[in-house]
């Protein structure tokens, strides 16, 4: 468990030291970088640590071309959003035979919220009634933060009033795909979308 | 000659001819002449503005004929009157001075046409009967105040005074008969009774006895009538009164005894057991025969009985009471005048109440109303109209003079002429007998098919309150001096009974529509509930439906998504077909579950304005590929190929392309012609759609739940029962109207009417 928490994969916030090993260049460059303001971050209160949050990472090393491979698994990570436990199931087995995958899950609103926030994911499946907030919310809630504008969203649900549907992409749903549906469609959406190789 | 020996006929010897005329004679007698002195002072009383009621009754006691024709008046006026302390006061006030004065102007007086010596006497016997009577009469009076028991008696003085009015009704009856035996008992001295058996065949106690039960005469007069002859000792014990018998018996005996007046009776000797009887002595007897002449007197100098003047007398009051007869007679023709025409009103006004009833019409009314007219004056053809404000229109009917109902119209009248008919109306202003017609009311009169002199046409207006709603036409009388100058009063109740009659067969009228109103709103009241009822009824099943159909979804996924991740990893054939068969299953189910989410919520429509030709042709060709409904199968034919329909043309496409997938489904495909035509609206405002098959068509049982959710009428499995019911939930949304005709195995004709246009709203 210390070992998943420590992996770069994992982590939200990182040290100059870690910078430099997922970078692979020498702590001396990343305190420079970050001194010059190139890579942004904070100090630790009470002390002159440096912290290097992960989107200014990424922003940092996209920047300079650096492969993101140290800080990515390769698979795409994807939450499933529902509180039908057999729906969560069935897809969390689908995606996981597919292998090109990574997968969490989330059985309200708020929990897609926090599990969000944390695993960072590519792309929701989102049930459109949760018995908490409903997915237009959710749509809506996660597109109102910065952070997660690369997050793709494909709503699932029974749904069959075209004007629901309308309200649904308009609060920034990329997808929608009517119960029950094909699995084969349903997987070649997900990679389309989130360029699964 | 002795009594006993003169023959007398028993009631078993037969009855004579002369008793038999006497009994005709007698029951044909209403009253009794009296003394020409006697009328000519009661004349002179009674036409006599100074005289008072008292006077007329001090003459009237001394008079037996008046007496028992007014106690005869008196007692037919009121049968329950008491005969105990009856006088001739109470009897004139019990009949009003007014009918005893009309009683005494007709009073009948004896002959006293000559002065022949016959003549003198028969009056002086006719004055002598009279002054025994009143003797009597006097007498039993006096004697009451002596005998015990005479609170029984205090109709004495009557009974006294008409004992013997037998007498005068035997004279007035045969007074030539009467005076000869009058002189036969004089001269041989034989009881008048006896002589008047041997010539009448009755006597004068039977002869007034007869009278006095046929003037209805209290029962103790007539007891008195009857029996003052018979022995004291063995009067019947049936009498009410033997007592006053006894006293006029003995009143009778005492006068005789003084021989006052004329009695023809000889027999006296049964005064003193009379008196035993009564237990007074003669002393008694003595004092009341002291005191008689002086009351006699006084009654003579009442009347002058004695005055020789009596007979001029008579016939100057006869003169006068003549003059009043004429000035009662006078009166009494205007009264009956008044009368008639108030007798005619009251037909005509009871014609009206009879004729015009509950469920009378105008027509009716106007009929009513002319033969009403005709009750009053009958001299021609009665023609009435009235006007009816509200539908304006003029309702008219005639009667002929006979009482024949002639034709009835009811003529259309544009409002000019109405306003003109009231406008003459107003002029004419009137109510009161019948005026002469003028225009525009002569034509109207010509209108129902009357010809003839114009000028003789007269109106009555008929007012309902102040308002003029009709007329009376009739014909004047033929020298057109019309008799209905005086009636104005009858005339005015006429046509207020009219105007009512008409008013309450309006308000009965305007009752009925507002009844037929609210029964109709009511139907609609009905319709309306049932709609909403099941309105609301597919709003549940539809809010249900929609509930259901978002649970079956999930369960239904993870089922297909299974199925096809099994089905993938499947390598035995038969184990693979079994999976594909639960994902088209599964498919098949979540199609049910759009369908009925589709009807639950159809979603608003996103209508505009489509051209109905194309629309049509591009649905003929999607049935052909989509349904396989060929186009030999199909013809389309629009009455205005420019015609255009206002809708959704999505929800347009759902509902033509279910009928048609109904139609096609209720042929055969053999024989399959469907029909869709447009037929051109009688409001351009909407457009229609008729589609027709020659299927097999539906019971009136289906038909009334064509249109409900999940009602199918196809084998089961073949359809979900959506189609119609979602055609017609989608027609009302689009602001139409859908509408099943079929008949079993004649086909089915739908009909669908959409706005053409958009309306102000949408």
């Amino acid at each position: 468990m210390a070992d998943k928490r420590m992996d770069p994969r994992n982590k939200s916030v990182f040290t100059t030291g870690e910078v430099a090993q997922v970078c692979k260049v020498s702590q001396q460059t990343v305190i420079r970088c970050f001194d010059s303001g190139r890579l942004k971050g904070f100090r630790v209160p009470g002390s002159r640590f440096r912290r290097i949050p992960r989107d200014a990472l990424i922003t940092f090393m996209k920047a300079n071309e650096i492969p993101l491979d140290q800080l990515e698994s390769g698979k795409r990570r994807v939450l499933v959003v529902d509180d039908d436990e057999a729906i969560v199931e069935m897809f969390s087995e689908l995606l996981q035979r597919d292998g090109r995958f990574d997968i969490r899950t989330a059985s309200s609103g708020y929990q897609a919220g926090i599990i969000t926030e944390q695993f960072r994911p590519d792309i929701l499946l989102l049930d459109f009634k949760l018995p908490d907030i409903n997915g237009t919310n959710v749509c809506r809630t996660i597109r109102s933060n910065p952070k997660f504008g690369h997050v793709k969203i494909i709503i699932i649900s029974g749904v069959a009033d075209p004007d629901e549907v309308q309200e649904l992409m308009a609060a920034g749903a990329d997808e929608f795909i009517r119960k029950p549906f094909d699995i084969n469609d349903v997987i070649s959406r997900v990679a389309e979308l989130v360029n699964a190789a | 000659m002795p009594a006993a020996v003169v023959p007398t006929r028993s009631a078993s010897a037969g009855r004579s001819v002369e008793s038999d005329q006497i009994e005709v004679v007698l029951s044909h007698l209403d009253r009794l002449p009296t003394l020409p002195a006697v009328a000519a002072k009661l004349l002179r009383l009674t036409t006599s503005d100074t005289s008072c009621a008292q006077d007329v009754v001090a003459v009237l006691e001394t008079d037996p004929s008046l007496t028992a024709m007014l106690l005869g008046m008196a007692r037919r006026t009121d049968h329950g009157l008491r005969v105990e302390q009856l006088t001739v006061s109470r009897i004139v006030a019990l009949l009003g001075f007014q009918r005893v004065r009309n009683a005494v102007l007709s009073v009948q007086i004896h002959s006293i046409l000559n002065d022949s010596h016959d003549e003198q006497r028969a009056a002086q016997i006719r004055q002598d009967i009279w002054k025994h009577s009143l003797a009597v009469a006097c007498v039993a009076d006096m004697l009451t105040k002596h005998v015990r028991g005479a609170d029984l008696l205090g109709d004495a003085f009557i009974c006294g005074l008409l004992h013997d009015i037998g007498k005068t009704a035997l004279d007035a009856a045969m007074p030539k008969s009467y005076m000869r035996i009058i002189s036969r008992v004089q001269k041989q001295r034989i009881c008048i009774c006896d002589a008047e058996r041997d010539v009448f065949g009755i006597d004068h106690m039977v002869a007034g006895k007869r009278l006095a039960v046929r003037w209805n005469l209290p029962q103790v007069v007539i007891e008195c009538i009857r029996m003052h002859h018979q022995d004291h000792a063995t009067l019947p014990s049936s009498l009410t009164n033997p007592e006053m018998v006894r006293l006029i018996q003995t009143a009778d005996r005492i006068v005789r005894r003084q021989h006052v007046g004329f009695s023809g009776y000889r027999d006296t000797d049964h005064v003193a057991a009379l008196l035993h009887h009564w237990s007074i002595g003669e002393t008694v007897v003595d004092q009341i025969v002291e005191q008689l002449p002086d009351r006699m007197a006084d009654y003579s100098q009442l009347i002058g009985i004695d005055d020789e003047q009596g007979r001029s007398l008579y016939a100057q009051s006869v003169a006068k009471a003549n003059v009043e007869l004429g000035n009662i007679n006078a009166q009494l023709f205007t009264s009956k005048q008044q009368l008639d025409r108030a007798q005619a009103c009251m037909r005509a006004v009871g014609v009206l109440t009879h004729d015009v009833v509950h469920d009378s019409t105008l027509t009716d009314a106007c009929y009513a109303t002319a033969r009403a007219t005709l009750e009053m004056h009958a001299t021609g053809d009665v023609f009435v109209f009235i006007m009816n404000e509200g539908s304006c229109t003029i309702y008219t009917a005639s009667v002929s003079s006979s009482g024949e109902d002639l034709a009835a119209q009811i003529i259309p009248a544009v409002g000019q002429e109405f306003s003109v008919l009231c406008k003459e109306f107003e002029q004419l202003a009137h109510q009161g007998p019948p005026v002469s017609a003028k225009e525009p009311f002569v034509s109207l009169w010509r209108s129902a098919g009357f010809t003839g002199n114009s000028d003789a046409v007269c109106i009555l207006p008929i007012y309902d309150h102040k308002t003029p709603i009709g007329a009376v036409l009739l014909q004047a009388d033929g020298d057109r001096s019309i008799s209905w100058s005086s009636g104005t009063a009858e005339w005015q109740t006429l046509a207020k009974a009219a105007g009512l009659a008409v008013a309450m067969v309006r308000s009965r009228i305007a009752v009925e529509c507002n009844n037929d109103e609210l029964l109709d709103l009511n139907r609609r009241l009905h319709v309306t509930q049932r709609d909403l009822v099941r309105s609301r009824s597919i709003a549940m099943v539809s809010e249900m439906a929609a509930g259901a159909a978002h649970e079956l979804n999930n369960p239904l996924s993870v089922i297909s998504a299974r199925s096809q991740m099994s089905l993938q990893q499947c390598s035995d054939p038969v184990q693979a077909q079994v999976w594909q068969t639960l994902i088209e299953q599964t498919n098949n189910a979540a199609e049910i579950v759009t369908d009925l989410m589709a009807f639950a919520k159809p979603g608003p429509p996103q209508a505009s304005s489509l051209l109905l030709r194309s629309l049509l042709n591009t649905l003929s060709q999607h049935w052909e590929t989509q349904l396989d409904l060929k186009s030999s199968q199909l013809v389309v034919s629009l009455d205005n190929p420019d015609a255009t329909v206002f809708a959704d043309a999505n929800h347009l496409q759902q509902v033509l392309t279910a009928l048609v997938e109904n139609a096609m489904f209720a042929t055969n495909a053999k024989s399959r012609q469907l029909k869709i035509n447009s037929p051109s609206s009688a409001s351009d405002e909407t457009v229609r759609i008729v589609i027709e098959d020659n299927g097999v068509g539906m019971s009136a049982a289906v038909l009334e739940h064509a249109v409900d959710p999940f009602f199918s009428f196809r084998e089961a499995g073949r359809g979900r029962g959506l189609g119609l019911s979602l055609a017609h939930r989608l027609v009302g949304h689009n602001g139409g109207e859908l509408w099943i005709a079929s008949s079993p195995q004649t086909g089915t004709t739908v009909t669908i009417e959409l706005p053409a246009r958009p309306t102000h709203c949408s």
